[in-house]
């Protein structure tokens, strides 16, 4: 009886489920539903729910056309962008991270609690003299603006140093015996210990340039540096709104579908890296 | 030599100011009048007499208006390059449908009278899904050119002769945007909700529709619509077009680059015909009176309205003016506000920002 | 001995040197130099001039900017509790085990990896007022249509919805990965002594996930007042400005209208109002939810 009734129980709870998913993904169904028919098809009042034609068209259009934003190389650059960002702050946050978890130093813990404090500044206080510095070092508009800043926050930082907290002190004591130097010891000890963070780690910091939108935007003008978000956002100026709908929606879903494989490949470490991203705080 | 076209938007006025101010301006750049003022100090300007000799530039060729625009003390800061201006599409199978004469509006009455008959329930639903007149949604400063082509219509201007205060909170003002207010809430000839009127009219739900002749093409793509554009009609006292241009400016830089700059903008003004293509109205007589360019049918339509062009005054603070005048125009075209209310609060805000500096 | 502990004193500091340049650079000098910047007057093509802080008390009198607190606010206000709740509710939901949980889950988690630009093009041409395909449902089912961000009414509404939609997934992965954490033996004892799973969960659950709720709540309140995509792609700060948010009109100060004085003032208020508020919740909350353990 209360198997029946359990069964009975889970059988709503996957109907339900299943449901809820479908509403939530349809939107992107939706997209994608869109970017597969030609932008008159689309345009047609009243709207059609099944679509009459087929067309890859728009793919065609958006990754190959040089109306204005490429997409097809915008995803490159950012792939390029975010990649750097992210070998940029594990190189420097690493061993940073360490010397603050493990080494002793004068005014160790101030220095950290202070650059800490840095993380409550909303990015907005940084626009525009970063801006304005940029304009003076003669970096607007090279890759070299999009790069460098994102590595001074004290984000990684913090992050590493909560996990570097916990190494056992035996480890670095026998390494000590042995003669080990720091460096050896970060590079052949630590840093495979501490791989899970730092692959999470990675991963925000990718997935935070790869999303950024309003920093790309001030400080890029040329069309062939630009990333993928504020090369989406500049094919609405490029393509007519919904006369071209298919034709956007062809650019919004390449730019989606990437991270969407990604995810369904490896949810398990994007989850935990959000989720060690509660942890740090 | 880079051509450095700025497709608007405020980031790029920011990145020509950083680029000007660093020393390294691009050679040309195209900028509409009123970015162009900004940057008067830092640009390169000729008198009439030293463009034709050095550069073999007619200026008598230019339209005169868009050349006075540019022409500051005797001195030409900018060489125009095309212009554009608002003009009325219309649907003609729906003005043969209400038994309309196929031909666009010229006046007032011509107009009411046009967009009454044009809004059809057609399903007997008690809305209508045919409109005759909408332009509240979608791209959000058409809403602006419009009252800016009434207000200069009925005689009213923006800001005061010296640019220092606003103009526009005056009779001429307020009656020009209840005008368009009372279409939606009084006439009842176009929706009170927001819509594009841009994608309306291509899907045939609307028959008459102001925008600038960079809907040609886009128009033209649409099968089985039927559709022709004029001249907007005269709804005021007087015959008068807003619009705006495309001047080809030059940064201050090396002779050699001043040069090489300027051959670059006379051969673009040469071949204007090329930008006429893609829905610009050429500047050049030479280039409007020739028969390639009687040949576009539509972009000929604008053409016309030429002498009535009426360019915004030149102020630094327009971009913040009309975000403000769209704020309440919002307010007013919603319903929540009336237009006069509107335009008061409007014109203080303006007050406000002409003030500052 | 000698140069041993001379060496050892040099090793932290090269340990964080590459760090601490770049902390330096992008940090520290942009923060000083902002605060210089909010006390000056300056556009690009002039000198800037020192105006003490009439930055500040300027804006006090500028209408917009006390719209784009307001607006803020209204934005924080409706987006924090429902990206606190919906979130939880789902992780809750996606805790238990069901066939199709997992696809449930990634239907529901992924679109918060989207880049923000294409979620924003999606809603817009979902939420068009004549072709969209919202509308389409609204009419079908005998609901007249509405222009969604065209009315002031709703515009900061869907800006609220669309928000919720796209990162719902962030804060449920955070749910569910402390409702794992959560020690199962509490439960076990709580149903031997007959506690309903209502009681459970008021009783256990959420004691226990107050932590989580505490961050992920100041981690919302200061993502609201970084909103700006969703404002710059869906509405542009209208209609009639009342979806422009402190973010919008630091970027309209800034970099349209050149007034980086003022908009670097617009910044240091942003931080000002940020710290009060997330004070005043973090008490608030602490008092709420400490009453339940």
């Amino acid at each position: 009886m209360i198997g029946a009734a359990k069964r009975r129980q889970k059988i709503v709870l996957s109907i339900v489920g299943l449901l809820l998913g479908l509403v939530w993904f349809f939107p992107i169904l939706w997209m994608f539903f869109s970017s597969l028919q030609p932008n008159s098809e689309l345009l047609i009042y009243p709207p059609r729910i099944l679509p009459r034609v087929i067309t890859l068209e728009n793919f065609r259009t958006i990754l190959f056309s040089t109306r204005g934003v490429n997409v097809g190389r915008s995803f490159l650059n950012s792939v390029f962008y975010a990649s750097l960002v992210t070998l940029g702050v594990l190189v420097t946050a690493t061993p940073a991270a360490y010397a603050f978890a493990r080494m002793e130093f004068r005014g160790r813990d101030v220095i950290f609690w202070l650059i800490v404090a840095t993380l409550i500044l909303p990015v907005q206080m940084f626009i525009v003299p970063v801006y304005l510095l940029l304009d003076r070092l003669g970096l607007l508009n090279t890759i070299w603006s999009i790069i460098l800043p994102p590595i001074g926050p004290a984000f990684g930082v913090f992050l590493l140093r909560q996990f570097m907290l916990t190494i056992p002190d035996e480890l670095e004591d026998a390494a000590k015996i042995d003669g080990c130097s720091p460096l050896r010891f970060l590079v052949q000890i630590v840093v495979p210990l501490m791989r899970p963070p730092l692959a999470s780690l990675a991963i925000l910091t990718f997935l935070g340039i790869w999303n950024d939108l309003l920093w790309p935007m001030l400080v890029i003008t040329d069309s062939k540096l630009l990333p993928l978000q504020p090369a989406l956002t500049r094919i609405r100026g490029e393509y007519h709104g919904t006369f071209e709908a298919g034709t956007i929606m062809a650019g919004a879903f390449v730019a989606a579908i990437p991270v969407l494989v990604i995810f369904s490949l490896a949810s398990r470490y994007i989850v935990r890296a959000v989720s060690t991203s509660g942890i740090s705080r | 030599m880079e051509l450095f076209i700025l497709p608007g938007g405020a980031d790029y006025i920011t990145k020509l100011a950083l680029a000007i101010r660093t020393g390294a301006p691009p050679g040309v750049v195209v900028l509409s009048p009123n970015d162009y003022f900004r940057f008067l100090d830092n640009l390169t300007s000729w008198t009439p007499e030293e463009l034709e000799t050095q550069y073999g530039l007619d200026v008598a060729d230019f339209s005169e208006n868009i050349l006075q625009s540019v022409t500051r003390d005797g001195r030409i800061y900018a060489i125009p390059l095309g212009t554009y201006c608002l003009g009325l599409y219309y649907n003609i199978d729906h003005l043969i449908a209400a038994g309309l004469e196929p031909r666009a509006p010229e006046t007032r009455e011509e107009f009411l009278d046009y967009v009454r008959k044009l809004t059809v329930d057609k399903d007997g639903d008690g809305t209508p899904d045919q409109w005759g007149w909408y332009s509240f949604g979608g791209w959000a400063f058409r809403v602006l050119w419009q009252w800016y082509t009434l207000l200069f219509q009925n005689g009213g201007a923006l800001l005061s002769e010296d640019g220092r205060s606003a103009a526009f909170f005056s009779p001429e003002g307020v009656e020009a945007l209840r005008f368009y207010v009372d279409l939606i809430h009084k006439e009842n000839v176009a929706p009170k909700d927001p819509a594009d009127p841009e994608e309306a009219f291509r899907i045939g739900l609307l028959s008459l529709h102001v925008n600038g002749p960079w809907m040609i093409n886009l128009f033209k793509e649409q099968p089985d619509l039927n559709w022709a554009v004029a001249p907007v009609p005269v709804l005021g006292k007087e015959r008068v077009v807003w619009g705006d241009a495309h001047l080809l400016c030059i940064p201050q830089q090396s002779e050699e680059m001043t040069e090489a700059a300027v051959t670059l903008a006379k051969w673009l003004s040469d071949n204007s015909i090329e930008w006429a293509k893609a829905g610009q109205v050429p500047v050049r007589k030479s280039v409007v009176d020739s028969e390639e360019f009687a040949a576009l049918t539509e972009q000929f339509e604008f053409a016309k309205q030429l002498p009535y062009v009426r360019f915004l005054p030149q102020t630094e603070r327009l971009a913040e003016i009309e975000s403000v005048l769209l704020e309440y125009m919002d307010a007013a075209y919603l319903g929540d506000m009336d237009p006069e209310e509107a335009l008061d609060y409007a014109a203080e805000e303006v007050e406000d920002i002409l003030r500052r500096r | 001995m000698g140069t041993g502990k001379k060496r050892r004193d040099f090793t932290p500091f090269l340990f964080i040197l590459p760090f601490m340049a770049f902390f330096l650079v992008f940090i520290v000098i942009p923060l000083i130099h902002g605060l210089l910047l909010s006390l000056q007057e300056w556009s690009l093509l002039s000198d800037p001039v020192f105006v003490g802080l009439d930055n500040y008390i300027e804006l006090l009198d500028v209408r917009r900017f006390r719209a784009a607190v307001q607006n803020t606010f209204m934005f924080a206000v409706q987006s924090v509790p429902l990206l606190l709740v919906v979130p939880l509710v789902l992780a809750l939901f996606l805790n238990k085990t069901f066939v199709g949980q997992k696809l449930a889950q990634n239907a529901i988690i992924s679109p918060f990896l989207i880049p923000s630009s294409s979620v924003l093009l999606l809603w817009i041409w979902m939420l068009d007022s004549q072709t969209g395909m919202i509308n389409q449902i609204f009419k079908a089912v005998g609901l007249p249509g509405q222009a969604w961000l065209s009315r002031q009414g709703s515009a900061m509404g869907v800006i609220v919805f669309v928000t919720l939609w796209w990162t719902a997934g962030y804060n449920i992965i955070l749910f569910l990965s402390s409702l794992q954490d959560l020690p199962q033996d509490l439960y076990e004892a709580a149903a031997v002594d007959g506690a309903s799973g209502w009681a459970q969960f008021w009783h256990i659950t959420l004691p226990l996930l107050r932590n989580r709720m505490l961050f992920i709540t100041t981690l919302q309140i200061i993502a609201s007042f970084k909103l700006f995509d969703q404002v710059y792609i869906l509405t542009g700060g209208g209609p009639a400005g009342s979806t422009r948010t402190l973010a919008f009109y630091l970027y309209e100060t800034g970099f349209r209208d050149f007034m980086f004085g003022r908009a670097a003032a617009v910044s240091w208020y942003m931080f000002i109002m940020i710290a009060i508020f997330g004070l005043l919740q973090a008490k608030l909350l602490t008092r709420w939810l400490g009453e339940g353990v």
